[in-house]
């Protein structure tokens, strides 16, 4: 190739690679692909830990997302994790440190896999849904030492922890088992750590994230603070393919992310080529 | 006085703001998304501090200063300081207008965003400043920064969003040197002492870690229960 | 000077209630930890009060934009629609709150549906706008231009395709060793990496608190002297 095509493939108008994107992520949420799907160790045992959840224990599950992270990686993750801890006879607290997190609490519930794992459950004996603690790590601090005085405005519906069965064991920290964070950004994981886990140490973390927060959460996995972590969108995709709740969208949506990251690696390279192409055309000096 | 080795992206914060005069385009300046009140805020004072500097230097040199803010109750701050900033370099009149010049966008991520980008698409800022704590609309933010053709020094301490910048950006300031903006800036010898305390503060966690790891191997894990109970 | 203009009252002020907060976290003192209990509420409500300082703000830099809009200019279009949806979306907060009698507006199916509806699809639509920048930013700036950029450069390809759903099987046979090779990146180079910049950036952290409530970082609180 002569090297005014490298110097146009350099100068390319931006917009060009915008459709070139659009058309490739586009396709799969058409039609789904199929592509193939490995399961990484990591979603393995965060299953794996949810799966060994003793009877009657207190899990939290916190859902600190912004509606631009649910909609994306965090909403599947999401459902998921809902999913499979109401399929086990744990009790469990729906909260959240983020105020765009409150309404997204039930629009989770809203699933269809959701709802049918938790037709057996009675709301106050088997879960409660706390809604959004003000005061973000703040809020935290608050909750960890004293559950009650935290949430005297009762839960997300207003009703008196007095009223809740199951909130009657739920005093301080000390009475978590287990903490599901499905976090979007600042506050989530290392808040929790910080103002939950250095009070009990015996609690146990899985982490939620979005893939562009995994590399930063591999060294809470590495340190043992968190059990695992579900890495972005991907992992999403591995939970509910082991968990068997994989619908079509959820397949073009897994497709499309495949998609999307080959593309960003296509441009890696071609613009790499030209920029090698056109550096050996230096005219020489005299 | 300790001496600090050089940050390009600093040394370069002059030289960026005199580019954007001469093309009479206006400078753009921000302190993230983060806010004063959490655990973001050691960024966003850091970022305060660095609008107090680039005020400065648009106060002398008659640069145009834009500083899209996103929480609310940063706005006052922020003006307060661009206003002292324009004071003492003798501009009393573009002083008494800092209000305008500091422009609330929205309390929500993406909506602070978009009309952040508008800004870029429609002023076409010679000079993009982004100091603080920056979430996912980091990247949005340089790209567009890039295409509207502005000088772009960014810093944060989200460990997260550092590859973006270092990546869009001209010049990009990695976690703690966001922090030595203002000792660097003012040359002030107390606040360079206290960065060189930083970095001893480092030595010594780096030694401890060492000791920790050689007292693991060794089986001693009296001192990791200590820290644990 | 103005005795409000002065710059050691903040400070005091700063170091103060700073030295507090930090006593009672390590202190299981009663009178502490109920003052920092206080300054965490005052804190709340101040911060939640200046949302009104926000929405005046929005109200008049738009209004400004209304009142000085000029022939041909028709943006000013934006600026009444956007003070109609602030005003809308107040409105129906507070019938939110109203009918469905509790502090979250959301129990309310109105304002849920407009929230789930406009509000996250919105959001999830600027979030992924981010394939977009990423795929020009690739483009545009991940070049290999010194040793150092691509090694970098490599590792961010092995990363980005371990991260994709399929990424790793299109390797076929040799899915198993890239799997190992992806880890070993993120577990090892990456992960001393981050722990660096995290310790660093947490030591440059108290650093600065330290220098605020010592009154020598003052850029906070206007240039200068």
């Amino acid at each position: 190739m002569n090297m005014s095509f490298w110097k146009k493939l350099e100068a390319v108008d931006v917009r060009l690679i915008f459709l070139v994107i659009w058309i490739a992520v586009g396709i799969p949420l058409l039609t789904p692909l199929y592509l193939p799907l490995s399961i990484s160790p990591d979603t393995v045992k965060y299953q794996a830990a949810i799966d060994a959840l003793p009877a009657d224990v207190v899990v939290v599950f916190g859902m600190d997302v912004s509606p631009a992270g649910y909609g994306g990686e965090l909403g599947p993750q999401a459902r998921a994790t809902a999913t499979h801890l109401f399929r086990k006879p744990v009790k469990l607290i729906f909260l959240t440190f983020w105020e765009t997190g409150a309404p997204l609490i039930e629009d989770v519930w809203k699933n269809k896999f959701v709802v049918d794992a938790m037709k057996d459950k009675k709301y106050g004996v088997d879960y409660v849904n706390l809604g959004w603690i003000p005061g973000t790590e703040t809020g935290m601090a608050s909750f960890a030492t004293d559950v009650w005085k935290t949430l005297e405005k009762g839960d997300y519906k207003g009703t008196k922890l007095a009223d809740l069965p199951m909130m009657a064991k739920v005093k301080t920290i000390s009475d978590i088992y287990m903490l599901v964070c499905i976090e979007t950004g600042t506050p989530g994981g290392p808040e929790y750590l910080r103002q939950w886990q250095a009070r009990n140490p015996q609690m146990k973390m899985l982490v939620g994230s979005l893939g562009v927060s995994v590399p930063a959460n591999i060294a809470y996995v590495a340190a043992g603070q968190y059990i695992s972590i579900l890495r972005g969108g991907r992992g999403a995709t591995e939970y509910q393919r082991l968990l068997g709740i994989m619908t079509t969208a959820d397949v073009m949506g897994s497709d499309a992310m495949t998609m999307s990251h080959v593309i960003v690696l296509v441009f890696l390279i071609v613009g790499n080529l030209g920029y090698f192409a056109t550096r050996k055309a230096k005219p020489a000096k005299t | 006085m300790p001496k600090l080795r050089k940050l390009p992206g600093l040394d370069a914060v002059e030289e960026a703001v005199g580019r954007a005069t001469e093309m009479a385009r206006p400078v753009v300046i921000s302190t993230g998304i983060g806010g004063l009140t959490d655990v973001t805020a050691p960024q966003t004072i850091a970022g305060l501090s660095m609008v107090g500097y680039v005020a400065r230097l648009c106060a002398r040199y008659g640069a145009r200063l834009i500083a899209p803010a996103r929480m609310p109750y940063v706005v006052p701050v922020e003006t307060e300081i661009i206003q002292t900033a324009f004071n003492e370099e003798g501009k009393t009149e573009e002083a008494a207008r800092a209000g305008d010049m500091v422009q609330y966008l929205s309390d929500s991520q993406f909506s602070y965003t978009i009309a952040y980008l508008g800004i870029l698409r429609r002023e076409k800022p010679g000079a993009h400043i982004m100091v603080g704590g920056y979430w996912a609309e980091s990247l949005q933010l340089a790209e567009v920064g890039f295409t509207a053709g502005a000088v772009q020094i960014a810093g944060t301490a989200n460990t997260h969003q550092i590859p973006f910048f270092v990546a869009a950006c001209d010049y990009a300031l990695i976690g703690e040197e966001i922090y030595a903006a203002g000792a660097y800036l003012s040359k002030d010898p107390v606040q360079s002492g206290s960065v060189a305390g930083q970095d001893i503060g480092k030595a010594i966690a780096l030694i401890l870690m060492v000791l920790g790891i050689i007292l693991n191997a060794a089986g001693v894990t009296y001192f990791l229960q200590l820290l644990r109970s | 000077m103005s005795f409000y203009k002065r710059k050691e009252i903040p400070i005091l002020l700063t170091t103060f209630i700073a030295l507090v907060m930090i006593f009672s976290t390590f202190f299981k003192v009663k009178a502490a930890q109920d003052f920092a209990s206080t300054m965490q509420t005052w804190v709340l409500v101040i911060v939640n009060f200046t949302v009104i300082l926000g929405i005046v703000m929005i109200t008049r830099m738009h209004k400004g934009r209304i009142e000085k809009r000029k022939p041909g200019d028709n943006s000013w279009i934006f600026s009444v629609w956007l003070i109609v949806l602030v005003v809308f979306y107040f409105l129906l907060g507070v019938y939110g709150v109203e009918s469905s009698r509790s502090a979250t507006p959301t129990r309310n199916p109105a304002f849920a549906w407009v929230y789930t509806n406009i509000n996250v699809a919105l959001d999830s639509a600027m979030y992924s706008m981010l394939a977009f920048f990423i795929s020009s930013a690739a483009f545009r700036a991940f070049k290999a231009r010194t040793k150092e950029a691509a090694v970098l450069l490599l590792s961010a390809a092995v990363i980005m395709l371990y991260n994709a759903p399929a990424g790793s099987v299109i390797f076929g046979p040799l899915a198993e060793q890239f799997n190992a090779l992806s880890e070993w990146i993120l577990n090892v180079p990456n992960m001393a990496g981050f722990r660096g910049i995290l310790i660093g950036a947490a030591v440059g952290a108290i650093s600065l608190g330290i220098r605020v409530m010592t009154g020598r970082e003052r850029g906070y609180l206007g240039a200068g002297e």
